[in-house]
């Protein structure tokens, strides 16, 4: 629900409006009853009333300081504002230099041109340079939004959106003017034809002039007629049109008389020659016009148009290969340079027809090719001529060069070597200009043979050759530092990495490239401060390319701040291009925030674009692998395995995804598929947690010998890995070396911080020391685990069990009441009640069972588990009334569930009437719901069944299969005691004493105190 | 039936609802005021009200008053040998305003709604509601004063949409509200005050001009003439009615003293007190975002709102003549039954609805880093804004600040200066985090303020998901049930004073202060009178009693103009 379902109105700004809905609302959710609805209620309301103030600041000019008037009044008269000499007053007066009022006053002004913002370049150059700006640029946008100081430093640099000094109109008109004035320049520049129209209408009628203003008209005018289709233009149409032109010509040509050195306006009536196609005056118009602003970029695009105009091909294409130099990104460049290349080529193809064996124009024609990315087609051309003698640099230097384009490296590698064998043929004594312009690209051809290797992943050659390149003096040595940053990233050699970076920018201030890798470098050594200042440079000087956003939102997810790195991701999409990099960082941050459907399904767009059309990503692998990941989280596996497969087949090799198989798979219980795939990880790339995987599962498969290799291999890796340590401690203790056990845990214990680590360590200790009939040191290793972690109900049950071993009941007791008054009910608690319940049953103290049991049921209600432990020890005692009792309310608390009490009912019964016949229908009930065979306490209920219907032999054959099988989790004894206590009770039904006997004695040698053992054999020994 | 009692520094009162309308219960002598007085003699009675106003000017050492200003904290005040809590000595106020209520209305009492200021923190509300507590009451609800002002204010407009001030100042503290009532709804929009500010404050002044003039050292006086100094001096304060100057007459050892005061010289002396008045109330329009011209009423509340000299403040300050369509002295304790009634669910309030505020702010103390890298302790972050609507739940984010920091202390702060120091400490919640470079862990502290004003925190650790939660209670003197049973059953060894003898009482008192001013003759003839009343006592004599008490009354009123 959004704030304005919450607040069941529509969206608006208007305060009184969204009272009323609030207090509507309000009446269903009072605060007294509802205090949730309410909080969500008023959430929603102060949320609404915050988005309409935020452009809602009312003015109060009462208030205002001597300065704030000064500066409206200063504002308010044009004359005075538009005045240099006016504003060095302004900032001359005490307010601005006093030490105490400075600071105040400056944040006056800020604010207040925050609002106020037509005025002059030359008065913002001002405000810059006195208040020293562009240097305290990165502190005031942390005060003032980065996007204002930015707005003001360009103001101080880029031209004006108009000559100021030019506009006559009345004071309180110009603001208002301006502002249309600014918004009409903005949509002839967006070719937005419908709101041209009305502004130019509406500015018309203010009372106000100003011949920029009649400029735009005629621009308006131009571009209405740019939108007609020409190609179907009827010669009255065509004839009608020229007319138009001519009208504007008149038009600018008056401006033009009237402001005879107005850049801007000679400019446009350069347009419109060249729309009437009359070049060479269109030519003189932008000529002047560059004499007066020669570095005006906008007036070389203009000359560079008309020389394409003119027919001049190779002029016009120089001239836009010299702005795209200036403007990477001038797409209108670039198309008009393609344009002219293409009109080269068809100059050249002429000339070529003339002359088929003219090599010199061939190599033109295939320059202009690769200089329009016609790849092929240039390939085409050069592979239909064998070069001159003194064309072979030239030809494998652009064949190389297409090749290297068309990532065919070996090919490429073939023409650069071809390339500087010519310059290494080259005899010294030679120095012709030719000859010294050729040695002159001798450290570029290195720097390509260099960067082939590199692209080879043929590092220590791509070294080699890139460190000549950078001993020999060349013009293309930036590209050589360059393609060096890179090779000592992806070799991981990040310190080099970053000095590499730093020569770099010594020579070349705004390299991307350098940025770049120092930010990655940084980042992987853990310089955050230094990764983020990098690259925000980076963004600075290439804000498209995707990679330094990358490495920012890598440092937020590092710091697990969704919202930092979802910021960064809004930054980039707020530039309106689309990135599949930056879509898959997006992924990411998702899928950090558990946000798995939803990363999954950006990820799906990324892989359909990614067929659909050309990406910026260098594979897909990645993204499947995240995508798998988060099917895992969603507990998809099989749909997780498939993307995995995926992977598999788009890289037989890839270094992480067999482990990653394996973990799923084990998840899905396919567990020798699992081994299967961490043996591959293992042989690709192994790792420690890979064999710790593969030892799990080895112990798993009782394959002890293996896994015990597996996890000695990963102590190879790590020697002080814990876990590996505990686990072969597990197996020693398997095979009943606790000595070594305990060395083994001992190890492990030493490197563990983690506290569950601890807490399973000094429970396996405990338990290893109580096999050695250790005890008093196991019961220290227990007092060790109290100091450090409390007692806890995980615990107390096994050191109940240690304490009765060493007879002292009254502590086992006192440890469990302990854990039964202090915490919360679980599996756990649920454990030290029933023991509790038995040990005080068993010891006699039948009242204080009880209350136990009453205690118990207050705290954490009623559970099957409880009656029933009560039951066993009325069963125990001969009580048989009060057992039945008690095991029948076990049995219908506990109905559904496996676990059930009708085997304990069934014996009771028995014991309360030996006579009774009808027992079978018990024992038909307890199948219904069969107890699951997993440990031996499920072996003794069916045993114990069998023996109520006197089925002695079955009874004795599965207590048997029962004392076989392995432990019960978390029991210590190496048998169950109570499974022999039930085969005891077996052979004393069969009347065979003498095993009998033997029976309890060895339950009770297990145990070593246990009352009801002891009575048994106390009993038995009688008969 | 839920009752509502104003709990004030100088008088407290308890009120019902009955069928549309509340009403003030009267006491046990018939009047709606009971004076926050107690006095316990040497056997252990007590007397509560104006019987232990009376009994303070002759034993100033066995009676304690104004110890709602103290409330919340852990001065015990000495009453001969025994020692109060000031929630204790409350509790007995209103254990006596429950029987009155009880004899009065036919019925056990046992839940109220207490008031107390808007700018009571945490701990003093608390405290108060365990006064209640001792005193046999489940406390149903704690209401801000001005809030039961402006209920019992708001009331009979019900429909009109009205933002209006309440002007509360008290005997002990003052404070401002202001409301918004629109169609059954009633907004509280912001409160501020000052605890230390009151009716008392004005009588101190007129003392202190009383000893500059006469040249008398008010320190040196022994506790029984500083009483009478005081009692004299808020005669002379209430005295300027209609007059432009005032008396205070008084005695001091054998000396007898008078002193005239004009209004103007007062005024002057009060410029201090009135400035302070002046500030709470800027701070509460600023935070409510209302200027004083919206506001359409100013209503005034608390009895020191009665003195001429507030009011021509108030009348300047808000540029208009304050509403008192309701006795000042009544209109919280009216406001507070009917909260009771709204929270019974009353059918004739039913359909309001109230939404209030937290009247200070609470936050945490966090770590600053400047500018240049370091790193600055003891600043205080606000969670919850002061005038945030409650109930209100608010959450920020904590980060590690520095290296291989192993856990995170959330002190848990109430007040309003930037630095954590000077803000009430709270408690504090510990959470461990997995150690890490500064920053890297984080918790969310969330704060949630419920319309009890009882303030729970959670602090959850963002990386291990674990969670720890306080409900704040006050360390200081905070008491389990056990202990609460035993101070109750300490109070109710103590006797009290039997109410159908309290008028008889009042007069024995009066008359024994009255023999101590006196000299001469005077003395002889009151003590003959008084022995005379002790004999009729004596014989129990209802019709007899009341006779000669009206004649003791008669004669004292007489005696007492004269001297």
């Amino acid at each position: 629900m959004n704030i304005w379902d919450i607040l069941g109105c529509e969206e608006s700004k208007d305060k009184e409006y969204l009272k009323t809905a609030y207090r509507r609302k309000l009446k269903s959710v009072n605060p007294e009853d509802d205090s949730e609805g309410f909080m969500r209620l008023r959430q929603a309301y102060e949320e609404a009333v915050r988005l309409a103030d935020v452009d809602d600041a009312s003015v109060d000019e009462s208030q205002d300081s001597a300065l704030l008037k000064e500066m409206k009044e200063l504002y308010k008269n044009y004359s005075r504002r538009i005045c240099l000499e006016e504003w060095e007053k302004l900032l001359d007066r005490d307010e601005f230099v006093a030490l105490d009022t400075a600071p105040d006053s400056f944040d006056a002004l800020i604010k207040f041109l925050m609002e106020k913002f037509f005025i002059p370049k030359e008065i913002w150059k001002l405000i810059v340079d006195r208040f020293d700006i562009e240097d305290r640029a990165k502190e005031l946008s942390e005060v003032y939004s980065e996007g204002f100081i930015e707005y003001v430093i360009n103001n101080s640099v880029y031209d004006d959106i108009l000559d100021y000094s030019l506009l006559e109109c009345r004071d309180e008109l110009v603001d208002k003017f301006l502002e249309r004035y600014y918004n009409l320049d903005v949509a002839i520049r967006k070719h937005d034809y419908k709101s041209q129209i009305e502004l130019i209408q509406i500015i018309s009628q203010m009372d106000a002039y100003h011949p920029y203003f009649e400029m735009l008209k005629i621009k308006s005018k131009l571009q209405e007629q740019e939108n007609i289709d020409k190609d179907n233009e009827s010669s009255e149409e065509l004839q009608a049109r020229k007319e138009i032109y001519n009208e504007l010509y008149q038009d600018a040509i008056l401006l033009h008389s009237d402001f005879p050195e107005d850049v801007n306006i000679l400019a446009i009536c350069g347009d419109v020659k060249l729309l009437l196609g009359d070049y060479e005056e269109a030519g003189q118009y932008y000529d002047k016009a560059l004499d007066i602003k020669p570095d005006n970029y906008g007036l070389k695009g203009k000359v560079a148009e008309q020389k394409l105009c003119m027919g001049e091909y190779a002029k016009a294409r120089d001239l836009f290969m010299e702005l795209l130099r200036v403007n990477h990104y001038d797409n209108n460049a670039r198309a008009s340079m393609i344009r002219a290349n293409l009109g080269l080529i068809q100059e050249l193809t002429k000339k070529r027809n003339d002359n088929p064996e003219d090599k010199k124009v061939q190599m033109e024609i295939s320059w202009s090719l690769y200089q329009i990315y016609k790849f092929e087609d240039s390939l085409k051309v050069l592979d239909e001529f064998a070069p001159d003698e003194s064309q072979i640099c030239e030809y494998n230097n652009l064949k190389g060069r297409v090749y290297l384009c068309l990532r065919d490296f070996h090919n490429a590698l073939t023409c650069f070597h071809n390339w500087k064998q010519a310059i290494d043929a080259i005899p010294s004594e030679d120095d012709s200009k030719d000859a010294e312009d050729k040695r002159k690209r001798y450290g570029y051809v290195h720097y390509l043979i260099g960067d082939c290797h590199l692209k080879l992943e043929e590092y220590s050659v791509a070294r080699e050759y890139l460190k000549k390149a950078l001993s020999i003096e060349h013009e293309e040595i930036v590209l050589s530092y360059e393609a060096i940053c890179e090779l000592e990233y992806v070799t991981e050699n990040y310190e080099q990495c970053i000095a590499a970076c730093e020569e770099l920018i010594a020579i070349e201030k705004r390299s991307f490239i350098a940025y770049n890798y120092l930010s990655k470098s940084s980042l992987k050594l853990d310089f955050i401060k230094e990764a983020i200042d990098a690259s925000n440079k980076a963004m600075e000087i290439y804000p498209y390319i995707a990679e330094p956003y990358e490495t920012q939102i890598d440092v937020y997810l590092r710091f697990n701040q969704i919202d930092g790195a979802k910021a960064i991701v809004d930054r980039y999409q707020a530039m309106d291009i689309d990135s599949d990099r930056i879509n898959y960082c997006y992924a990411r941050i998702l899928a950090t925030d558990n946000k798995f459907t939803e990363a999954i399904e950006v990820l799906d767009k990324i892989l359909l674009e990614y067929q659909e059309h050309s990406s910026d990503l260098e594979n897909t692998i990645k993204v499947y692998n995240l995508k798998a990941n988060c099917l895992d989280m969603l507990n998809q596996l099989e749909e997780a395995l498939k993307v995995f497969e995926k992977v598999v087949e788009l890289e037989p090799n890839h270094r992480t995804v067999y482990g990653r198989m394996g973990d799923i798979l084990k998840e899905q219980g396919k567990l020798s598929q699992a081994l299967e795939m961490y043996s591959k990880q293992i042989e690709l790339a192994p790792s420690v947690v890979a064999y710790i995987n593969r030892g799990n599962l080895n112990r798993f498969f009782h394959k002890y010998k293996t896994a015990l290799e597996d996890y000695n291999a990963a102590l190879k890796l790590e020697p002080n890995n814990s876990f590996c340590h505990s686990r072969i401690g597990l197996i020693y203790e398997h095979h009943r070396e606790f000595d070594k056990a305990l060395e083994s845990y001992e190890e492990a214990f030493m490197n563990t911080a983690d506290d569950n680590g601890k807490i399973q360590l000094y429970t396996y200790k405990a338990r290893t020391l109580q096999c050695m009939n250790r005890f008093q040191e196991s019961m220290d290793v227990y007092n060790a685990y109290i100091e450090e972690f409390g007692l806890n109900p995980d615990i107390a049950y096994d050191i109940s069990e240690l304490a009765l071993r060493m007879g002292n009941v009254s502590y086992a007791t006192s440890v469990l009441e302990d854990c039964i008054t202090n915490f919360d009910f679980d599996e756990n608690v649920k454990q030290c009640v029933i023991q509790l319940i038995n040990i005080l049953g068993d010891e006699g103290y039948l009242s204080r069972a009880n209350e136990a049991l009453q205690f118990a049921v207050n705290r954490f209600g009623k559970h099957a588990g409880f009656y029933a432990a009560m039951g066993a020890v009325f069963r125990n005692k001969g009580i048989y009334d009060q057992a039945v009792k008690h095991y029948e309310t076990a049995v219908k608390l506990d109905i559904d569930n496996k676990q059930n009490y009708y085997s304990e009912l069934v014996e009771v019964i028995k014991k309360k009437n030996p006579l009774r016949q009808d027992l079978k229908k018990y024992v038909e009930k307890a199948l219904i719901n069969p107890v699951e065979m997993t440990n031996p306490h499920a072996y003794i209920k069916m045993s114990r069944l069998n023996r109520a219907v006197k089925k002695y032999k079955e009874a004795l054959s599965i207590i048997e299969k029962g004392l076989n099988i392995k432990r019960c989790a978390g029991c210590f004894y190496g048998a169950c005691h109570d499974a022999l206590y039930e085969k005891g009770l077996i052979y004393e039904a069969m009347k065979d004493y003498e095993n009998a006997r033997l029976c309890y004695k060895q339950a009770l040698s297990i145990c070593g105190h246990n009352a009801l053992y002891e009575e048994c054999i106390k009993r038995i020994e009688g008969k | 039936m839920i009752v509502g009692i104003d709990l004030g520094t100088t008088n407290s009162l308890i009120g019902y609802f009955d069928g549309d309308k509340a009403k003030i219960i009267p006491n046990k002598l018939g009047e709606n005021l009971t004076p926050s007085v107690v006095s316990i003699d040497g056997d252990g009675t007590v007397y509560v009200g104006k019987t232990a106003k009376e009994r303070k000017q002759t034993h100033p050492n066995e009676t304690a008053d104004v110890f709602k200003r103290s409330m919340g904290s852990t001065k015990e005040y000495e009453l001969g040998d025994r020692k109060f809590l000031p929630e204790e000595l409350s509790s007995l106020i209103l254990k006596s305003l429950k029987e009155d209520a009880e004899e009065f209305l036919g019925q056990e009492i046992k839940e109220a709604v207490i008031s107390v200021p808007a700018y009571f923190n945490d701990a003093q509300r608390k405290a108060t509601k365990k006064a209640g507590e001792l005193a046999g009451f489940v406390v149903e609800r704690i209401v801000s004063e001005p809030t039961a002002a402006a209920i019992a204010y708001g009331l009979d407009k019900k429909n009109a949409d009205t933002k209006f001030l309440v002007f509360d100042l008290g005997g002990g503290t003052f404070d401002v509200s202001i409301l918004e009532l629109y169609d059954n709804i009633m907004e509280v929009r912001a409160v501020a005050g000052d605890n230390f500010l009151g009716g008392e404050d004005f009588t101190q002044i007129i003392e202190q001009m009383f000893a500059k003039d006469k040249d008398v050292d008010l320190d040196e006086l022994d506790v029984k003439t500083r009483v009478h100094v005081r009692k004299q001096a808020e005669l002379c304060k209430l005295g300027f009615e209609d007059d432009k100057t005032s008396t205070m007459k008084c005695k001091i050892g054998e000396e007898s003293y008078e002193y005239q005061v004009s209004l103007s010289d007062y005024e002057k002396a009060c410029q201090l007190l009135l400035a302070k008045i002046k500030r709470p109330i800027e701070r509460s329009l600023k935070d409510a975002n209302i200027k004083l011209a919206d506001i359409d009423e100013v209503i005034l509340v608390g009895g020191a709102t009665k003195l001429p000299i507030v009011r021509r403040f108030v009348s300047r300050l808000f540029g208009r003549l304050p509403n008192t369509d309701i006795n000042p002295d009544e209109v919280v304790a009216v406001g507070a039954a009917t909260q009771a009634a709204m929270k019974e669910r009353n059918e004739a309030v039913r359909e309001v609805i109230l939404t209030d505020v937290c009247p200070f702010t609470l936050g945490t103390e966090v770590v600053v880093t400047r500018s240049g890298g370091y790193k600055e302790n003891g600043h205080y972050l606000p969670i919850i804004e002061r005038n945030t609507v409650i109930p209100t739940s608010k959450t920020e984010r904590l980060y590690t600040a520095g290296d291989n920091q192993s856990e995170i202390r959330v002190k848990i702060l109430q007040g309003e200066s930037r630095y954590a120091r000077n803000n009430v400490y709270l408690g504090d919640i510990v959470v461990a985090v997995p150690v890490g470079p500064a920053g890297q862990e984080a918790v969310d502290v969330t704060y949630t303020y419920d319309v009890n004003s009882i303030l729970e925190v959670i602090v959850k650790v963002i990386s291990t998901k674990a969670t720890k939660k306080v409900i704040i209670k006050n360390e200081d003197n905070d008491m389990t049930d056990e202990e609460i049973e035993e101070r109750m059953k300490a109070l109710e060894s103590l006797k009290i004073h039997p109410r159908e003898q309290e008028e008889n009482k009042l007069l024995m008192f009066r008359g024994d202060r009255m023999y101590e001013e006196a000299t001469g003759d005077r003395r002889r003839l009151i003590q003959q009178r008084m022995t005379e009343f002790e004999a009729i006592l004596d014989k129990q004599d209802k019709n007899a009693i009341s006779k000669a008490r009206e004649e003791l009354k008669e004669f004292l009123d007489a005696m007492e103009e004269d001297m």
